[in-house]
């Protein structure tokens, strides 16, 4: 018996329980989650993962056992690129870059960077938590009434963080149809209340399209664009050794669909790197990407050189199109593109950041990314108070930014900065009359390794949480430091003159600061209770709706979803009115607040939880009401689950059906198959 | 909607040690069996549970997240097989897989076989996932699957005797 024998095989390999300890210390370490820093980290080595930040650890655990000195090769790269102020930035030759990635591949010893398909799934959590306002408000609003193409009906858009900057998602709608793209295939339907029809179903070519996670499209008139995820390969000849290397690269497909139901593809517009995320401005898309250079070829620029393509046919980008982040850390890449939809056959523009890769926040003029990084110092081995011989390295977290100008498809860099701590997510970020706002969490750590006799080591962490405001050159303006120690942040959201966010350990203080003078923005309030909202909206005049989990006061262990609302009214004394327990232990809605529909004109808020589809309304005085509640559990994928309305009918999306409710009786009224 | 098997939930994607449990010695063979190496294989679970806590990823379910912690072992062990600095690298001497190779019925046939090959007959009859599942995990058609599978069983044939033949 083969695959018996196969199996007590296998059996005999094991996992060392050690590695356990080493994953979590190293995973406590970074706690943030946009300081990715995609490294190998080498085992038996616990310190490894600084190395990568300074050269230090390798260098000191090496030096402790040759009697050599400490070897910053990281440093140099760090002071080679800040050495020479503002030009430092820019690249002449595409030799620069390969420089830089090689002296970071000797830090770590050549263990590239890596980050596939998968880093969709990273962006998936890493992606925002919350958002919409209300039209009552300056920022933001999900949901938007549009005039459709037969009359005036009402319907819903995607939840986004910034009013009239549009971003990518599964579903959307023009009010009369509803396109939704979900397990590689675009359904199309008529939209009619009890009389929708499937009008189209197109399958999609992808090679990873069963993750998915990255179709997400664009509408504009008759113009869909699907951005789905894949590979490029080119084949590299170096010393006489021949084989393929692969980089990660992402596609943006147009469909011509005048025709509903025969969608036409009119081009595919390929660019380098995981997708990232997308905003849509006018006409443009402004489609974004991060690149991990795998193995750098002398030589051969397509091995780590961003590229664009058009229907298979590729081009580098040019130097002037490349910049250097401040500290770059990554041999990594933010790529942006810029695609016209309306009438695009090729990219408009590109530009890309060396150095990492990023989160970002864009509005209409500008696009702010923010690129995790690490900084450390280590101290030369010296005896400690108890003569025992120490080395100590402290590091905290960083955020580069860069901040770019966008204009019909220009990108252009307009200044760089950084600020202590790293992001949440891009709801962490805001602008307001001409200032910058971040809520940052700064982790500290701290490693003691002892080297008498075999090394053995000591590590210790704490975290706080900040905000900065900052001017158009990315200085720094304003900021409140320190804020929750051990606690980090959970969710954030700015509302004009104040921000709101929310940090947690066991319970949930939800700090209200005042933004007004951006140069001195303090807390206004801070309100204690339990659990904590992943996700926060304005909603209507006065209230702040938060999504997110009950927890128990003494543990912080997490107790099933919750809806929160706050009045505001009194921002100096913010105060929770109204909660309820949703019937769901989790929801996929905390970290894609695309999946999120909250209008407070409609009084809908609607959002899956585990299978089923949750649509609430919230009554002054009477607090949450559920309205209706969809079973969507033979489709086991809440991460497909969408709702939206268009005029007195909600439709609930999944991959195999939707569901149609009436929002008169929050009846059923059909479910129309798909596929 | 008939009601179907309920899919049992996902490990939350925090929880280092339940997730540990659960998928560290999945990780750990199928990484050993690509890189042939206890060293690099520690790398790769390090690396692969590194990532998950990193990106919290959310999962369907149970079989989801199974499915996702092999995906990105296969490209955290691909990245590592295809980086200059192992191509430049000699071996080294690696205890586990001489034990392997010395105290196991069948797993040194598999292991003799060329890396793609190998994967596709752990995934097979180890993890249990059909052609098509396989096809999606690696990306790649069915049909080259199905291929791939069967020039395996022929090499494993020859090789293989007795009780081993029905490979």
């Amino acid at each position: 018996m083969f695959k018996e024998q196969y199996i007590r095989d296998n059996e005999k390999l094991h996992a060392k329980e050690t590695l356990l300890m080493e994953i979590k210390n190293q995973a406590r370490r970074e706690e943030s989650r946009d300081a990715r820093r995609q490294r190998f980290v080498r085992y038996g080595a616990v310190a490894a993962a600084l190395l990568l930040v300074a050269g230090g650890v390798f260098g000191a655990v090496f030096a402790a056992h040759s009697g050599n000195t400490v070897q910053p090769t990281a440093e140099q790269t760090l002071s080679a690129a800040e050495a020479s102020g503002d030009t430092a930035a820019e690249v002449t030759d595409y030799n620069d870059i390969y420089d830089l990635i090689e002296q970071m591949q000797t830090v770590d010893r050549g263990y590239g960077v890596t980050v596939t398909e998968e880093a969709s799934a990273d962006e998936a959590a890493e992606a925002p938590a919350p958002s919409v306002d209300t039209e009552t408000t300056e920022s933001a609003g999900s949901m938007v009434k549009g005039s459709t193409l037969n009359g005036d009906t009402d319907y819903s858009e995607t939840n986004v963080q910034v009013k009239g900057v549009d971003e990518a998602d599964i579903v959307k709608t023009d009010g009369t149809y509803i396109y939704y793209v979900a397990d590689n295939q675009l359904s199309i339907l008529k939209a009619d209340g009890a009389n929708t029809k499937l009008v189209s179903t197109t399958i999609l070519e992808s090679e990873d399209s069963w993750w998915g996670y990255n179709s997400e499209m664009f509408l504009l008139g008759d113009r869909l664009m699907i951005i789905t995820q894949g590979f490029s390969t080119v084949w590299v000849n170096d010393d006489g050794d021949h084989y393929e290397n692969s980089t990660d690269q992402t596609e943006a497909v147009i469909y011509d669909i005048s025709n509903r139901a025969k969608p036409a593809k009119i081009v595919s517009l390929g660019q380098s790197g995981s997708y990232v995320s997308s905003r849509m401005i006018g006409d443009y898309v402004y489609l974004v990407t991060a690149q991990y250079v795998y193995s750098a070829v002398r030589g051969t620029p397509e091995t780590y050189i961003p590229t664009l393509s058009v229907d298979g046919e590729t081009t580098l980008l040019g130097t002037g199109d490349l910049y250097v982040c401040d500290s770059p850390q990554d041999a990594a890449y933010t790529v942006v593109g810029s695609i016209n939809l309306k009438n695009g056959v090729k990219h408009a523009s590109a530009k890309a950041v060396f150095g990492g890769t990023s989160e970002l926040y864009a509005n209409a003029e500008h696009m702010l990314l923010a690129i995790g990084q690490y900084e450390s110092s280590t101290s030369p081995i010296a005896p400690d108070e108890d003569g025992r011989n120490v080395q100590i390295t402290t590091g905290q977290s960083e955020t580069d930014l860069v901040l770019l100008g966008l204009n019909e498809g220009a990108v252009e860099r307009l200044a760089s900065g950084s600020v202590p701590g790293s992001l949440l997510n891009q709801f962490s970020m805001d602008e307001y009359e001409g200032a910058f706002r971040i809520v940052t969490t700064v982790d500290y750590w701290e490693q003691r390794i002892y080297t008498d006799g075999v090394d053995s080591y000591e590590y210790d962490s704490s975290n706080y949480n900040n905000l900065y405001t900052l001017d158009q050159d990315l200085n720094i303006l304003g900021k409140i430091e320190n804020l929750a120690e051990d606690e980090t942040v959970k969710s954030v959201r700015f509302d004009g003159d104040i921000g709101y966010f929310v940090t947690f350990r066991q319970t949930d203080p939800l700090f209200a600061v005042d933004l007004s003078d951006p140069k001195s923005p303090r807390v206004l309030s801070t309100l204690k209770i339990p659990g904590f909202s992943e996700y926060l909206q304005t909603y209507g005049t006065n209230l702040l709706l938060g999504l997110g989990y009950q927890a128990d006061e003494d543990t912080g262990i997490t107790q099933g979803v919750k809806l929160s609302m706050f009045d505001t009214s009194d921002k100096r004394n913010v105060t929770e009115i109204a909660t309820a327990a949703v019937d769901a232990d989790w929801t996929i809605a905390g970290s894609n607040h695309k999946a999120i529909l909250a209008n407070a004109e409609k009084n809908l808020i609607a959002f899956p939880a585990e299978d089923d589809y949750f649509i609430y309304r919230y009554v002054a005085g009477t607090g949450f009401e559920l309205l209706a509640k969809v079973d969507m559990g033979s489709d086991l994928s809440s991460w497909y689950l969408r709702g939206l309305f268009i005029g007195e009918n909600f439709y609930v999306l999944s991959e195999s059906s939707v569901t149609i409710v009436s929002l008169n009786s929050y009846d059923v009224l059909a479910n129309v198959k798909l596929g | 909607m008939e009601k179907q098997a309920l899919p049992s939930p996902p490990i939350p994607a925090d929880d280092a040690d339940a997730l540990f449990a659960a998928y560290a010695d999945m990780v750990y063979r199928l990484a050993f069996l690509r890189t042939k190496s206890a060293a690099d294989a520690d790398d790769v679970l390090q690396e692969v549970f590194l990532r998950c806590l990193r990106a919290k990823p959310a999962w369907n379910d149970a079989s989801h997240q199974r499915a996702w912690f092999l995906k990105v072992t296969i490209n955290c062990t691909k990245s590592l097989l295809t980086s200059a600095w192992r191509r430049h690298t000699v071996p080294e001497r690696d205890d586990l897989l001489t034990e392997m190779q010395t105290t196991t019925e069948v797993y040194p046939y598999v292991l003799a076989l060329p890396a793609k090959y190998r994967t596709i007959v752990h995934l097979y009859y180890y993890e249990g996932y059909h052609v098509a599942e396989i096809a999606k995990l690696l990306g790649m058609s069915e049909n080259t699957v199905k291929s791939h599978l069967f020039r395996a069983r022929d090499m494993l044939r020859e090789q293989l005797k007795g009780e081993f033949l029905d490979v």
